[in-house]
């Protein structure tokens, strides 16, 4: 019966969207609060140390974007260079195979 | 098993179905502590999954007991070569799983470090995967030449400690 499998990807389906939008929903009102928070606090804390948190906030942001920019790059190059290992292997079978 | 064999795409789904409710319970409080233990349980079995390997094939390498014990200690000790390499994998699996449910547990904690710990592991996991069950000859030397790169094994030791460095002291 072809309906089972079907059915059973629309559930699966289902049962990921759910707890993933009740998920989202929780975290709409965590930020919610947080800007709220926030607004309360730049009212009462001075300019200067605001800025520096704001510095301190974009330096980190930095390094972590380049700690996942390298991790990247490190498993693009292994990965190519597994590949071209291989392809450079087989290329001089081939070559022998012809000689 | 019949069933996953006709319809394999169902198999992830339905791994992704299990993960979920995890997300879920990490919202709670007791929730968050079972994820920082899962978290710690993922370091521990992956040291120990790795560092035995490690040290077996040090010790199969090395010309240590060719000269105290003779050619026959060496030779002794490739027939246990098989039950370290299946607890290898079977621990890695056990750390890849309750790393990855603390994870899904901690996903409002995510960031880049973390983010790239997940990329490192599930790249050693595939290649891991392809390296066993891969059956054509090229996929397997693929394999084999991703999943022993050393500059993953210090990337991911490095993602590990920057990991435990950033959020450790967060949940205490």
């Amino acid at each position: 019966m072809k309906i089972l499998p079907y059915g059973l990807v629309a559930l699966v389906m289902f049962a990921i969207i759910v707890p993933a939008m009740a998920f989202a929903e929780s975290e709409n009102e965590v930020s919610e609060v947080g800007n709220i928070h926030e607004k309360q606090t730049t009212a009462t804390t001075p300019q200067t140390e605001q800025e520096e948190h704001e510095t301190e906030h974009s330096v980190k942001s930095d390094s972590s974007g380049l700690i996942l920019f390298v991790t990247v790059a490190a498993i693009v190059s292994v990965v190519v260079y597994s590949a071209w290992k291989i392809y450079k292997a087989k290329r001089k079978a081939i070559a022998k195979s012809l000689v | 098993m019949h069933f996953f064999s006709k319809n394999p795409k169902i198999l992830p789904l339905l791994l992704i179905l299990l993960f979920i409710p995890a997300v879920a319970y990490g919202e709670d409080g007791e929730g968050n502590h079972t994820a920082i233990t899962l978290g710690w349980i993922s370091i521990g079995s992956g040291l120990v999954a790795n560092l035995s390997l490690v040290i077996f094939n040090m010790v199969r390498k090395t010309s240590i007991l060719k000269l105290v014990g003779g050619p026959e200690i060496s030779q002794g000790i490739v027939p246990i070569y098989k039950p370290i390499l299946n607890f290898h994998i079977m621990l890695n699996s056990v750390g890849y799983f309750a790393g990855l449910s603390h994870g899904l547990l901690l996903i409002h904690e995510l960031d880049a470090i973390s983010l790239s710990l997940v990329i490192v592991m599930t790249v050693s996991m595939i290649s891991g995967i392809i390296l066993k069950y891969a059956s054509d000859k090229d996929l397997k030397i693929f394999g084999r030449l991703v999943h022993g790169q050393f500059i993953l094994a210090v990337l991911l030791i490095t993602l590990v400690i920057l990991h435990i460095i950033t959020h450790g002291g967060e949940f205490d």
